[in-house]
Protein backbone atom coordinates (compact mmCIF):
# COMPACT_ATOMS: atom_id res chain seq x y z
CA UNK A 1 0.00 0.00 0.00
CA UNK A 2 1.50 3.59 -0.76
CA UNK A 3 0.79 4.71 2.49
CA UNK A 4 1.93 7.42 5.10
CA UNK A 5 4.47 4.71 6.39
CA UNK A 6 6.77 3.97 3.11
CA UNK A 7 8.77 7.02 4.27
CA UNK A 8 12.00 6.53 3.04
CA UNK A 9 12.90 9.97 0.32
CA UNK A 10 10.30 11.83 1.33
CA UNK A 11 11.70 15.25 1.72
CA UNK A 12 10.77 18.38 5.03
CA UNK A 13 9.62 16.09 7.84
CA UNK A 14 11.11 18.67 9.85
CA UNK A 15 14.65 18.05 12.20
CA UNK A 16 15.50 15.26 14.01
CA UNK A 17 13.88 15.45 17.86
CA UNK A 18 17.20 14.01 19.43
CA UNK A 19 16.43 13.23 23.48
CA UNK A 20 19.50 12.31 25.28
CA UNK A 21 19.45 9.85 28.21
CA UNK A 22 16.12 8.52 26.19
CA UNK A 23 14.15 6.40 28.59
CA UNK A 24 12.92 3.09 27.42
CA UNK A 25 9.10 4.46 28.10
CA UNK A 26 8.02 7.70 28.55
CA UNK A 27 4.41 6.94 30.53
CA UNK A 28 3.38 4.22 31.91
CA UNK A 29 0.14 3.17 29.69
CA UNK A 30 3.36 2.63 26.94
CA UNK A 31 4.97 -0.28 29.35
CA UNK A 32 1.46 -1.62 29.64
CA UNK A 33 0.50 -1.33 25.44
CA UNK A 34 4.01 -2.35 24.58
CA UNK A 35 3.66 -5.95 27.12
CA UNK A 36 0.48 -6.17 25.78
CA UNK A 37 1.23 -6.27 22.05
CA UNK A 38 3.92 -8.46 23.03
CA UNK A 39 2.24 -11.35 25.17
CA UNK A 40 -1.43 -10.94 23.13
CA UNK A 41 -1.73 -14.36 20.70
CA UNK A 42 -2.67 -12.09 17.52
CA UNK A 43 -2.28 -13.73 13.98
CA UNK A 44 0.16 -11.85 12.14
CA UNK A 45 -0.15 -8.04 10.74
CA UNK A 46 0.03 -6.11 14.13
CA UNK A 47 2.39 -4.13 11.60
CA UNK A 48 -0.11 -3.75 8.09
CA UNK A 49 -2.56 -2.34 11.11
CA UNK A 50 -0.43 0.55 11.97
CA UNK A 51 0.25 0.90 8.20
CA UNK A 52 -3.66 1.40 8.14
CA UNK A 53 -3.79 4.15 10.44
CA UNK A 54 -5.48 7.64 8.66
CA UNK A 55 -2.05 9.41 7.48
CA UNK A 56 -3.23 12.41 9.37
CA UNK A 57 -3.63 10.63 12.35
CA UNK A 58 -0.36 8.39 11.69
CA UNK A 59 1.73 11.74 11.38
CA UNK A 60 0.14 12.91 14.71
CA UNK A 61 0.05 10.48 17.44
CA UNK A 62 2.90 8.51 18.86
CA UNK A 63 4.42 5.67 18.43
CA UNK A 64 3.09 3.74 20.85
CA UNK A 65 -0.63 5.07 20.23
CA UNK A 66 0.16 3.52 16.94
CA UNK A 67 0.46 0.47 18.95
CA UNK A 68 -2.67 0.48 20.62
CA UNK A 69 -5.00 1.60 17.80
CA UNK A 70 -3.77 -0.91 15.61
CA UNK A 71 -3.77 -3.98 18.37
CA UNK A 72 -7.52 -3.19 19.18
CA UNK A 73 -8.14 -2.95 15.65
CA UNK A 74 -6.51 -6.38 15.17
CA UNK A 75 -8.37 -7.80 18.14
CA UNK A 76 -12.09 -6.80 16.85
CA UNK A 77 -11.27 -8.14 13.56
CA UNK A 78 -10.24 -11.47 14.38
CA UNK A 79 -12.86 -12.18 17.38
CA UNK A 80 -10.53 -11.71 19.93
CA UNK A 81 -12.98 -9.46 21.78
CA UNK A 82 -16.02 -7.73 20.53
CA UNK A 83 -16.94 -3.81 20.09
CA UNK A 84 -19.91 -4.46 23.16
CA UNK A 85 -17.00 -5.80 25.35
CA UNK A 86 -15.26 -2.34 24.33
CA UNK A 87 -18.02 -0.46 25.68
CA UNK A 88 -19.26 -1.78 28.67
CA UNK A 89 -15.76 -3.74 29.73
CA UNK A 90 -17.25 -6.51 30.66
CA UNK A 91 -16.08 -10.39 28.57
CA UNK A 92 -19.15 -11.81 26.50
CA UNK A 93 -17.50 -14.67 25.35
CA UNK A 94 -15.38 -16.32 27.93
CA UNK A 95 -13.69 -18.70 25.84
CA UNK A 96 -10.65 -16.84 24.94
CA UNK A 97 -9.32 -16.98 21.56
CA UNK A 98 -5.57 -17.63 21.83
CA UNK A 99 -2.56 -18.52 23.77
CA UNK A 100 -2.81 -17.60 27.45
CA UNK A 101 1.22 -16.67 28.02
CA UNK A 102 1.95 -16.52 31.58
CA UNK A 103 4.70 -15.31 33.36
CA UNK A 104 7.02 -18.17 33.57
CA UNK A 105 6.58 -18.59 30.06
CA UNK A 106 8.11 -15.05 29.21
CA UNK A 107 11.69 -15.86 30.33
CA UNK A 108 11.52 -18.69 26.97
CA UNK A 109 9.66 -16.43 24.95
CA UNK A 110 12.18 -13.63 25.36
CA UNK A 111 14.86 -15.67 24.27
CA UNK A 112 13.17 -17.73 21.14
CA UNK A 113 11.48 -15.60 19.43
CA UNK A 114 9.72 -16.29 15.73
CA UNK A 115 12.03 -17.04 13.31
CA UNK A 116 10.49 -16.28 9.64
CA UNK A 117 13.43 -18.35 8.34
CA UNK A 118 12.30 -21.59 6.37
CA UNK A 119 14.21 -24.90 5.82
CA UNK A 120 12.81 -26.13 2.58
CA UNK A 121 14.21 -26.11 -0.29
CA UNK A 122 13.26 -23.52 -3.01
CA UNK A 123 15.29 -22.40 -5.83
CA UNK A 124 16.38 -19.18 -5.36
CA UNK A 125 15.89 -17.29 -9.43
CA UNK A 126 18.93 -14.81 -8.86
CA UNK A 127 22.75 -15.35 -8.42
CA UNK A 128 25.03 -13.03 -6.55
CA UNK A 129 26.58 -10.61 -8.74
CA UNK A 130 23.16 -10.34 -11.00
CA UNK A 131 21.80 -7.25 -11.73
CA UNK A 132 18.08 -6.91 -10.99
CA UNK A 133 15.34 -4.04 -11.25
CA UNK A 134 12.66 -3.96 -8.37
CA UNK A 135 9.39 -4.54 -9.90
CA UNK A 136 7.22 -1.65 -10.50
CA UNK A 137 4.05 -3.00 -8.43
CA UNK A 138 1.39 -0.82 -6.18
CA UNK A 139 -0.27 -3.51 -4.19
CA UNK A 140 -2.62 -1.55 -1.98
CA UNK A 141 -2.02 -4.49 0.82
CA UNK A 142 0.98 -5.27 2.73
CA UNK A 143 3.94 -4.94 1.32
CA UNK A 144 7.98 -4.56 2.33
CA UNK A 145 8.69 -3.16 -1.39
CA UNK A 146 9.62 0.70 -0.73
CA UNK A 147 8.01 3.02 -3.37
CA UNK A 148 11.38 4.85 -3.96
CA UNK A 149 12.90 1.03 -5.08
CA UNK A 150 10.97 0.57 -7.72
CA UNK A 151 11.98 0.47 -10.99
CA UNK A 152 15.16 0.83 -10.00
CA UNK A 153 18.35 -1.55 -11.16
CA UNK A 154 20.12 -2.84 -8.34
CA UNK A 155 22.83 -5.54 -7.63
CA UNK A 156 22.09 -8.93 -5.67
CA UNK A 157 24.86 -9.00 -3.16
CA UNK A 158 24.03 -11.89 -0.84
CA UNK A 159 20.94 -14.56 -0.65
CA UNK A 160 19.88 -14.95 3.28
CA UNK A 161 18.36 -18.26 2.30
CA UNK A 162 14.20 -18.62 2.45
CA UNK A 163 11.99 -16.79 4.09
CA UNK A 164 8.12 -16.27 4.56
CA UNK A 165 6.68 -13.88 2.32
CA UNK A 166 4.73 -10.98 4.32
CA UNK A 167 3.18 -10.06 1.54
CA UNK A 168 0.89 -13.15 1.17
CA UNK A 169 0.83 -14.30 4.72
CA UNK A 170 -0.46 -10.98 6.30
CA UNK A 171 -3.18 -11.67 4.31
CA UNK A 172 -3.25 -15.17 5.49
CA UNK A 173 -2.84 -16.28 2.10
CA UNK A 174 0.23 -18.20 2.96
CA UNK A 175 3.76 -18.39 3.68
CA UNK A 176 5.06 -18.60 0.26
CA UNK A 177 8.40 -18.88 1.23
CA UNK A 178 11.11 -17.78 -0.99
CA UNK A 179 14.79 -16.34 -1.36
CA UNK A 180 15.90 -13.19 -0.21
CA UNK A 181 18.72 -11.11 -1.09
CA UNK A 182 20.29 -8.30 -0.21
CA UNK A 183 20.11 -5.78 -3.03
CA UNK A 184 21.97 -3.23 -3.35
CA UNK A 185 21.36 0.22 -4.93
CA UNK A 186 23.47 3.18 -5.87
CA UNK A 187 22.44 6.34 -4.21
CA UNK A 188 22.66 8.09 -7.61
CA UNK A 189 20.09 5.11 -9.45
CA UNK A 190 17.91 6.00 -6.81
CA UNK A 191 18.35 9.93 -6.45
CA UNK A 192 20.18 11.23 -9.14
CA UNK A 193 23.39 13.34 -9.96
CA UNK A 194 22.83 15.05 -6.45
CA UNK A 195 23.60 11.99 -4.51
CA UNK A 196 27.00 11.25 -3.56
CA UNK A 197 28.67 8.57 -5.84
CA UNK A 198 30.07 7.13 -2.99
CA UNK A 199 26.21 6.28 -1.19
CA UNK A 200 24.64 3.23 -1.46
CA UNK A 201 21.29 1.54 -0.04
CA UNK A 202 21.01 -2.03 0.85
CA UNK A 203 17.43 -3.53 1.07
CA UNK A 204 16.18 -7.20 1.38
CA UNK A 205 14.13 -8.14 -1.02
CA UNK A 206 12.00 -11.26 -1.62
CA UNK A 207 12.38 -13.25 -5.24
CA UNK A 208 8.66 -11.89 -6.03
CA UNK A 209 9.86 -8.01 -5.61
CA UNK A 210 12.74 -8.80 -8.39
CA UNK A 211 13.41 -8.99 -12.25
CA UNK A 212 15.91 -9.76 -14.06
CA UNK A 213 17.14 -6.32 -15.66
CA UNK B 1 -14.63 5.12 8.08
CA UNK B 2 -10.89 4.46 9.81
CA UNK B 3 -11.40 7.67 11.67
CA UNK B 4 -14.91 7.16 12.71
CA UNK B 5 -13.86 3.82 13.94
CA UNK B 6 -10.84 5.20 15.63
CA UNK B 7 -13.72 7.65 17.90
CA UNK B 8 -15.90 5.39 18.47
CA UNK B 9 -13.10 3.25 20.08
CA UNK B 10 -11.94 6.16 21.89
CA UNK B 11 -15.33 6.82 23.19
CA UNK B 12 -16.08 2.91 24.06
CA UNK B 13 -12.75 2.53 26.12
CA UNK B 14 -12.98 5.73 27.64
CA UNK B 15 -16.74 4.39 29.07
CA UNK B 16 -15.11 1.46 30.48
CA UNK B 17 -12.51 3.91 32.29
CA UNK B 18 -15.50 5.62 33.36
CA UNK B 19 -16.90 2.70 34.78
CA UNK B 20 -13.57 2.84 37.24
CA UNK B 21 -12.81 6.35 37.46
CA UNK B 22 -16.13 7.96 39.21
CA UNK B 23 -15.90 11.17 38.99
CA UNK B 24 -15.19 11.01 34.96
CA UNK B 25 -18.51 9.04 35.17
CA UNK B 26 -20.27 11.62 36.97
CA UNK B 27 -18.75 14.45 34.69
CA UNK B 28 -19.75 12.36 31.69
CA UNK B 29 -23.26 11.70 32.67
CA UNK B 30 -23.87 15.79 32.81
CA UNK B 31 -22.29 17.04 29.50
CA UNK B 32 -22.25 14.94 26.43
CA UNK B 33 -21.11 17.29 24.18
CA UNK B 34 -17.87 18.20 26.73
CA UNK B 35 -15.25 15.65 25.61
CA UNK B 36 -14.74 13.74 28.82
CA UNK B 37 -11.94 12.14 26.41
CA UNK B 38 -8.83 12.45 28.52
CA UNK B 39 -6.45 12.87 25.40
CA UNK B 40 -3.86 11.39 27.71
CA UNK B 41 -4.47 7.13 27.14
CA UNK B 42 -4.09 6.04 30.29
CA UNK B 43 -7.66 5.13 31.26
CA UNK B 44 -8.13 3.56 27.73
CA UNK B 45 -5.07 1.25 28.37
CA UNK B 46 -5.79 0.37 32.34
CA UNK B 47 -9.32 -0.38 30.90
CA UNK B 48 -8.26 -2.49 28.07
CA UNK B 49 -5.86 -4.51 29.93
CA UNK B 50 -8.13 -5.07 32.58
CA UNK B 51 -10.73 -6.55 29.92
CA UNK B 52 -7.98 -8.91 28.26
CA UNK B 53 -6.81 -10.26 31.86
CA UNK B 54 -10.97 -11.15 32.04
CA UNK B 55 -11.32 -12.52 29.09
CA UNK B 56 -7.53 -15.10 30.18
CA UNK B 57 -5.91 -13.22 26.84
CA UNK B 58 -2.89 -11.63 29.06
CA UNK B 59 -1.81 -12.48 32.40
CA UNK B 60 -0.50 -9.19 34.28
CA UNK B 61 2.33 -10.82 35.73
CA UNK B 62 3.60 -11.99 32.36
CA UNK B 63 3.30 -8.40 31.17
CA UNK B 64 5.23 -6.89 34.36
CA UNK B 65 8.13 -9.79 33.70
CA UNK B 66 8.14 -8.31 29.62
CA UNK B 67 8.41 -4.71 31.02
CA UNK B 68 11.08 -6.12 33.77
CA UNK B 69 13.20 -7.40 31.11
CA UNK B 70 13.25 -4.64 28.55
CA UNK B 71 13.65 -1.90 31.02
CA UNK B 72 16.51 -3.07 32.86
CA UNK B 73 17.97 -6.65 30.77
CA UNK B 74 17.69 -6.05 26.93
CA UNK B 75 19.14 -3.10 25.50
CA UNK B 76 22.57 -1.73 24.35
CA UNK B 77 24.46 -2.96 27.13
CA UNK B 78 24.20 -5.96 25.11
CA UNK B 79 25.76 -4.58 22.04
CA UNK B 80 28.21 -2.74 23.52
CA UNK B 81 29.55 -6.23 25.14
CA UNK B 82 29.44 -7.90 21.53
CA UNK B 83 31.28 -4.84 19.87
CA UNK B 84 33.88 -5.19 22.63
CA UNK B 85 34.11 -8.86 22.20
CA UNK B 86 34.28 -8.74 18.66
CA UNK B 87 37.14 -5.82 19.02
CA UNK B 88 39.51 -7.97 21.35
CA UNK B 89 38.86 -11.66 19.69
CA UNK B 90 39.55 -11.79 16.18
CA UNK B 91 38.08 -15.53 15.78
CA UNK B 92 34.69 -14.38 17.33
CA UNK B 93 34.74 -11.12 15.05
CA UNK B 94 35.34 -13.40 11.95
CA UNK B 95 32.04 -15.74 13.35
CA UNK B 96 30.02 -12.67 13.68
CA UNK B 97 30.39 -10.82 10.33
CA UNK B 98 29.86 -14.25 8.60
CA UNK B 99 26.63 -16.09 11.20
CA UNK B 100 25.56 -12.92 13.19
CA UNK B 101 23.14 -14.37 14.53
CA UNK B 102 24.64 -17.73 15.95
CA UNK B 103 27.81 -15.23 17.41
CA UNK B 104 25.77 -13.20 19.66
CA UNK B 105 23.97 -15.83 21.11
CA UNK B 106 27.13 -16.95 21.86
CA UNK B 107 26.83 -14.49 24.33
CA UNK B 108 23.25 -15.08 25.10
CA UNK B 109 21.75 -12.71 22.93
CA UNK B 110 18.76 -13.96 21.11
CA UNK B 111 14.86 -13.16 20.41
CA UNK B 112 12.27 -10.91 19.07
CA UNK B 113 13.22 -9.08 16.78
CA UNK B 114 16.80 -10.57 16.88
CA UNK B 115 16.30 -14.12 15.28
CA UNK B 116 17.78 -13.03 11.81
CA UNK B 117 21.05 -10.78 12.11
CA UNK B 118 23.41 -9.54 9.95
CA UNK B 119 26.42 -7.05 11.15
CA UNK B 120 27.73 -4.88 9.33
CA UNK B 121 31.62 -3.52 10.10
CA UNK B 122 32.66 0.37 9.86
CA UNK B 123 36.36 0.91 8.62
CA UNK B 124 38.46 3.75 7.75
CA UNK B 125 37.19 3.01 4.24
CA UNK B 126 33.41 2.26 4.82
CA UNK B 127 30.69 3.99 7.07
CA UNK B 128 27.36 2.00 7.64
CA UNK B 129 24.18 3.51 8.69
CA UNK B 130 20.91 1.49 9.71
CA UNK B 131 16.98 2.68 9.01
CA UNK B 132 13.51 1.40 8.45
CA UNK B 133 11.93 3.21 6.39
CA UNK B 134 8.66 1.59 6.28
CA UNK B 135 8.30 0.74 10.42
CA UNK B 136 11.29 1.14 13.23
CA UNK B 137 12.49 -2.20 12.85
CA UNK B 138 15.40 -2.73 15.18
CA UNK B 139 17.48 -5.17 16.52
CA UNK B 140 15.93 -5.22 19.95
CA UNK B 141 18.45 -8.53 21.80
CA UNK B 142 21.40 -6.62 21.24
CA UNK B 143 19.70 -2.94 21.11
CA UNK B 144 17.11 -2.81 23.24
CA UNK B 145 13.91 -0.97 22.41
CA UNK B 146 14.20 1.40 19.48
CA UNK B 147 14.92 5.67 20.61
CA UNK B 148 11.94 7.43 19.22
CA UNK B 149 14.05 9.36 17.15
CA UNK B 150 14.80 6.60 14.84
CA UNK B 151 11.09 5.61 14.85
CA UNK B 152 10.35 8.99 13.71
CA UNK B 153 9.48 10.74 10.48
CA UNK B 154 12.95 12.59 9.85
CA UNK B 155 14.90 10.21 10.54
CA UNK B 156 13.17 7.42 8.16
CA UNK B 157 12.27 9.61 5.33
CA UNK B 158 15.97 11.67 5.04
CA UNK B 159 18.11 8.10 6.01
CA UNK B 160 18.29 6.94 2.60
CA UNK B 161 17.94 10.48 0.34
CA UNK B 162 20.28 12.38 2.39
CA UNK B 163 22.23 10.22 4.86
CA UNK B 164 25.04 12.44 5.25
CA UNK B 165 23.09 15.39 5.81
CA UNK B 166 21.05 13.70 7.95
CA UNK B 167 24.79 12.54 10.07
CA UNK B 168 25.62 16.26 10.28
CA UNK B 169 22.56 16.43 12.15
CA UNK B 170 24.20 13.85 14.83
CA UNK B 171 27.47 15.53 14.85
CA UNK B 172 28.96 13.33 12.08
CA UNK B 173 30.49 14.72 9.30
CA UNK B 174 31.87 12.02 6.82
CA UNK B 175 34.39 12.82 4.56
CA UNK B 176 33.52 12.74 1.32
CA UNK B 177 34.98 9.47 -0.31
CA UNK B 178 34.37 7.38 2.67
CA UNK B 179 31.62 4.93 1.00
CA UNK B 180 28.48 5.15 3.04
CA UNK B 181 26.07 2.18 3.09
CA UNK B 182 22.71 2.55 4.03
CA UNK B 183 21.13 -0.60 5.58
CA UNK B 184 16.88 -0.31 5.17
CA UNK B 185 16.31 -2.93 7.27
CA UNK B 186 12.53 -3.36 5.90
CA UNK B 187 12.21 -7.07 5.57
CA UNK B 188 12.79 -9.91 8.12
CA UNK B 189 16.72 -9.17 9.05
CA UNK B 190 18.10 -7.37 11.68
CA UNK B 191 21.17 -5.24 11.66
CA UNK B 192 23.51 -4.49 14.12
CA UNK B 193 26.83 -2.26 13.10
CA UNK B 194 30.23 -3.16 14.23
CA UNK B 195 32.08 0.53 14.85
CA UNK B 196 35.56 0.79 14.56
CA UNK B 197 37.85 0.50 17.92
CA UNK B 198 39.13 3.92 18.86
CA UNK B 199 42.51 5.31 19.14
CA UNK B 200 42.74 5.60 22.68
CA UNK B 201 41.37 2.60 23.77
CA UNK B 202 44.47 0.21 23.59
CA UNK B 203 45.12 -1.74 26.73
CA UNK B 204 41.97 -1.91 28.18
CA UNK B 205 40.28 -4.27 29.37
CA UNK B 206 36.86 -6.06 27.15
CA UNK B 207 34.43 -4.67 30.27
CA UNK B 208 36.00 -1.01 30.33
CA UNK B 209 36.00 -1.17 26.18
CA UNK B 210 32.46 -2.15 26.17
CA UNK B 211 32.00 0.92 28.53
CA UNK B 212 32.94 2.83 25.61
CA UNK B 213 30.14 1.60 22.39
CA UNK B 214 27.09 3.86 22.24
CA UNK B 215 23.96 2.87 21.34
CA UNK B 216 24.23 5.31 18.54
CA UNK B 217 27.63 4.15 17.37
CA UNK B 218 25.88 0.49 16.95
CA UNK B 219 23.01 2.48 14.31
CA UNK B 220 25.64 4.00 12.76
CA UNK B 221 24.63 7.34 13.68
CA UNK B 222 28.12 8.11 16.02
CA UNK B 223 31.56 6.80 15.87
CA UNK B 224 32.96 5.51 19.19
CA UNK B 225 34.78 7.34 20.80
CA UNK B 226 36.36 8.13 24.57
CA UNK B 227 33.70 8.64 27.14
CA UNK B 228 33.99 11.92 29.22
CA UNK B 229 32.73 12.45 32.67
CA UNK B 230 28.98 12.10 33.15
CA UNK B 231 28.31 10.36 29.99
CA UNK B 232 25.96 7.54 30.03
CA UNK B 233 26.35 5.58 26.25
Amino acid sequence: MNGIHDMGGMQDMGPLQYEKNEPVFHADWERRVFAMVWATDTPPGSRYQRELIPPSEYLRISYYEKWLTAFVELMLKHGMITQAELETGKPVSSTPKGKLLTASQVPTELTKGDPSVRNVPVTPRFQTGQRVRARNMNPVTHTRLPRYTRGKIGTIERDHGVFVFEDTQVQQLGEKPQHVYSVRFTARELWGEQASRHDSVYIDMWDDYLEPA
Amino acid sequence: MATNRRDFLTAAVTAVGAAVTPDLSHAHQHDHEHQAVPSDPTLRVKALESLLVEKGLVDRSALDAVVEAYEHKIGPRNGARVVAHAWVDPAYKQRLLTNATAAIAELGYSGPEGEQMLVVENTPKVHNLVVCTLCSCYPWPVLGLPPVWYKSAPYRSRAVIDPRGLLREFGLQLPGDVELHVWDSTAELRYLVLPERPPGSEGLSEEALSGWVSRDSMVGTAKVVKPTEGDRP
